[in-house]
């Protein structure tokens, strides 16, 4: 026998409602009520806020934009030489390799205002790429590009930092943006290729 | 078995009044201290998630 | 406001027949074996905090110019060493074990039965605890220095990945043991509701046997067979979405048990009721729906997932926003009711009227309040395109120590100020020192945790020693000594604990009347009149796969369809030896 339906025979009340299961309520307190719907306000209204920042803005995180082989991707351009090139006024695209346990270029060189892509890959192990003070902030996959547009503004050092664990030399993994007024710039830096600062890559470029 | 009946019965029982007694034990308690310190938790939410906002359109447009 | 009292003093239908059904069945209590059992779990769990607890400390001292690490050397090898095994022992293995064995304890007692197979929950626990051995080997002897993410072509030992295997395999199967007893409980209670704190206790591992799959199939088709050298590749961005499938609902995971605690017993130890049961269940199925869709939102800033997916997971996420909204409400109103009911008076001024002297309700009070701004951070991280402003900085330990570390941790903490004691027959060493133990432990993380999350939003990376890092400009120092400080006032804390902890488990055995037994709250409204449809697995599974096939679905049909097994990582050893 059942309990269910005891419960159901004997629930029946002075006023002759049974305790009829499907009827029961979940009987939620009007205040928690209230405060539940402000909880989807409030979601919805952030919700709009992160939208308005995304789309209508333009402040767009990481998406999926090309598939390389770590095994090979150093060998072929533009990744055999990294570094900056300039397509257009104040426009720059910068390859970056990102490395056990360097960055290739380690140092960009741009005049204030300058708008770049970067595009930055690893060979090796998961890195990260977030420069410091700006709304860059990628992790760098092998077999993955991670392709990121800025406009610099401000004169000034913006350091580029590694922050996904990545082996011994992990905290020592960065490099540097910098910033300088219009005109200080030597010419011959708008398309760098590869950097020779690092000795780990030019043997690796060596090498191939 | 019988223990069962026995809760069973003895909760069905309950039931009859609960439907006016127990949810009067509930409408008699106000929770009003709690609404207050949720309503401080609603400020404090919005504006340190709205700091963390400002910083992001501060750091410029990134596509 | 004033007719508080009233309803309590005189004793109602509420209580009269209730009473006569605890008088007429006589109380059901674990046999000791059974007490062993949940005891052993626990023994193991808390011993790998205090070991994982260690490290951390160290850690925090090496930021601002502390370096221990060569005092640990014959060891432990480096930071990274030292934070894997923090990672792997306190965020994987403690709560683990200490989750399994809470639910054992939560099964058994709320629905007043042994487990129906007990030779299940051995095996599950053997399991579990051979998987411990083989992760822990090569953590100790630096063959697993990957963190607690393992993110490849980082590769580990085989025996890592295997260890962990069997961690979670064990799991299920404890998993499958309550279910067994759920279901044998309820066929000798047709309509009668499952009692919460089984249920909520039961619905966290059926997430987490959902969420697990995930980083089953991770390891089982990709890092395993690559680290025995099967395969010479990895796809490091699947395994990454792999990942993150279980990472997410992982913290879930680790806070339900804290939930059961603060919906299902804090009530009872605060002298009260639980507030709305219908509510406590509502969230329970919630989390079990919607924990696990969300997993991208660790992606945001990942070359490789469309940006629509993000969006959609942040959408996601966000909806898990609001059952701990609710509960949230709830606690703190069963706490309320419970004040009020004792005298308490004033807007806020109740409060004080709580049983702060009782260690174990003040480490959930204050695990509570931490978890707040947990929670504040929490929809920060999810909120989209602001992830670029956190994400992988330090922002992200300073909030998950708030989560896990306190709002799961200290709740944990709080539990076994009770439980051990219950488990082994003993009263709690010196309520006191435990008390001091959970004041250092919400000083100390607030101070950690707040110059983390200010660090993070300057921009340091997370899982760095910033202590050696050449980028680090002058600014930062302030903060990198408040999180050393912070994290000695934790070691002291930590060091109080297990210190509490062992005196309890060797002190005397006491008489029966003196031990601490196991809090179970009422509700103000009777479970039975809580609608059936919160208290069936059925229509919640439906849901949480349907959901999961259409927020996972295609992007894992893109990514495993287009699997490019390309990444070997390096030839060399990439972390210190």
């Amino acid at each position: 026998m059942s309990n269910g339906e005891d419960l159901n025979v004997a629930g029946a009340g002075p006023a002759g409602d049974g305790l009829d299961e499907t009827a029961l309520t979940m009987g939620i307190d009007p205040y928690e009520r209230n405060w539940m719907r402000l909880t989807v306000a409030l979601l919805v209204m952030f919700f709009t806020t992160v939208a308005i920042a995304g789309f209508a803005m333009g402040i767009q995180v990481t998406g999926a934009y090309q598939e390389v082989d770590p095994r090979t991707v150093l060998d072929t351009e533009p990744w055999a030489t990294p570094g900056l090139r300039k397509i257009g006024d104040k426009e720059y695209e910068a390859y970056v390799v990102a490395q056990t346990w360097s960055f290739n270029p380690s140092e960009i060189e741009i005049p204030v205002g300058s708008t770049v892509t970067i595009l930055v890959t690893s060979p090796d192990l998961q890195h990260g790429f977030k420069i410091t003070d700006t709304n860059v902030n990628t992790m760098v996959v092998p077999g993955q590009v991670s392709k990121v547009t800025y406009t610099f503004d401000t004169v000034g050092d913006f350091p580029y930092i590694c922050h996904e664990y990545c082996g011994t030399g992990h905290a020592t993994m960065f490099g540097v943006v910098k910033v300088v007024p219009e005109g200080t710039l030597d010419e011959v830096s708008g398309d760098t290729g590869g950097d020779t600062d690092n000795e780990a890559n030019s043997d690796e470029d060596d090498s191939q | 078995m019988t223990t069962d009946d026995v809760s069973a019965n003895s909760v069905a029982n309950s039931e009859r009044a609960a439907d006016h007694e127990q949810t009067d034990e509930h409408e008699h308690f106000k929770p009003v201290g709690t609404m207050f310190i949720l309503a401080m938790f609603v400020v404090a939410l919005i504006m340190l998630w709205a700091s963390v906002y400002l910083i992001l359109l501060s750091r410029g447009v990134t596509t | 406001m004033t007719t508080i009292d009233e309803p309590i003093e005189t004793p109602d239908v509420e209580t009269t027949d209730l009473t006569i059904e605890r008088v007429e069945k006589p109380e059901f209590d674990l046999s000791p074996q059974e007490k062993r059992f949940v005891g052993w779990h626990i023994t193991v769990a808390i011993t790998a905090l205090m070991i994982g607890s260690m490290m951390g400390p160290i850690q925090s001292f090496q930021f601002s110019g502390l370096d221990l690490y060569p005092y640990l050397e014959p060891v432990i090898k480096s930071y990274y060493q030292g934070l894997t095994l923090h990672g792997v022992l306190n965020a994987l293995v403690y709560t683990t074990f200490f989750i399994v064995g809470f639910a054992n304890l939560t099964t058994m007692k709320g629905l007043g039965r042994s487990l129906s197979h007990p030779v299940i929950n051995k095996v599950g626990f053997w399991t579990m605890l051979t998987g411990l051995i083989m992760t822990g080997i090569p953590i100790l002897t630096n063959s697993a220095t990957v963190l607690y993410t393992f993110y490849p072509p980082l590769k580990a030992s085989w025996a890592f990945y295997l260890g962990l295997t069997l961690v979670v395999v064990g799991s299920w199967i404890e998993g499958l043991g309550f279910y067994l007893t759920l279901a044998a409980w309820r066929k000798d209670h047709r309509g009668v509701r499952s009692p919460f704190i089984a249920l909520g206790g039961i619905i966290n591992m059926a997430m987490w046997q959902i969420a697990t799959l995930g980083i089953a199939v991770e390891i089982l088709t990709m890092l395993l067979p690559w680290s025995l050298g099967l395969i010479d590749n990895t796809d490091p961005e699947l395994a990454r979405t792999y990942f993150w499938f279980t990472g997410h609902p992982l913290v879930y995971f680790w806070l339900l048990p804290a939930y059961v605690s603060w919906y299902g017993m804090l009530p009872k130890q605060v002298g009260g009721k639980l507030f709305s049961d219908s509510l406590a269940r509502l969230a329970f199925w919630l989390f079990l729906i919607v924990s696990v869709p969300v997993g991208f939102h660790h992606q945001f800033t990942d070359p490789g997932v469309p940006q629509t997916w993000k969006f959609i997971h942040a959408a996601l996420t966000y909806s898990v926003f609001f059952p701990s909204m609710i509960t949230l409400f709830t606690v703190v109103a069963s706490l309320e009711f419970a004040a009020r009911r004792q005298g308490g008076k004033g807007l806020v001024g109740w409060i004080r009227t709580l049983p702060w002297g009782d260690p174990s309700v003040a480490a959930q009070l204050l695990a509570g309040i931490l978890f707040m701004f947990g929670g504040i951070g929490g929809l920060t991280n999810a909120s989209y395109s602001l992830n670029l402003v956190i994400h992988n900085t330090a922002w992200v330990p300073g909030h998950f120590h708030l989560t896990v570390a306190t709002a799961a941790t200290l709740s944990f903490m709080g539990i076994s100020y009770w439980m051990v004691p219950y488990l082994a027959g003993k009263q709690l060493w010196s309520p006191k020192m435990a008390l001091v133990q959970v004041w250092t432990w919400f000083v100390g993380m607030i101070i950690f945790s707040n110059a983390m999350h200010v660090l993070g939003l300057l921009g340091a990376p997370r899982r760095t020693p910033l202590g050696s890092a050449p980028y680090v400009p002058e600014e930062w120092n302030g903060h990198l000594l408040r999180v050393s400080i912070g994290g000695g006032i934790l070691l002291i804390s930590v060091l109080i604990y297990g210190w509490v902890m062992l005196r309890t488990a060797l002190g005397p055995k006491v008489e029966a009347h003196l031990v601490p037994t196991v809090p179970i709250a009422e509700s103000i409204r009777h479970p039975q009149l809580t609608p059936v449809w919160l208290d069936r697995f059925k229509p919640w599974l439906i849901a949480a796969g349907l959901l999961l096939v259409v927020a996972y679905g295609p992007q894992f049909i893109d990514q495993i369809f287009n699997m490019n097994l390309n990444a070997p990582g390096t030839d060399f050893v990439p972390w210190p030896s």
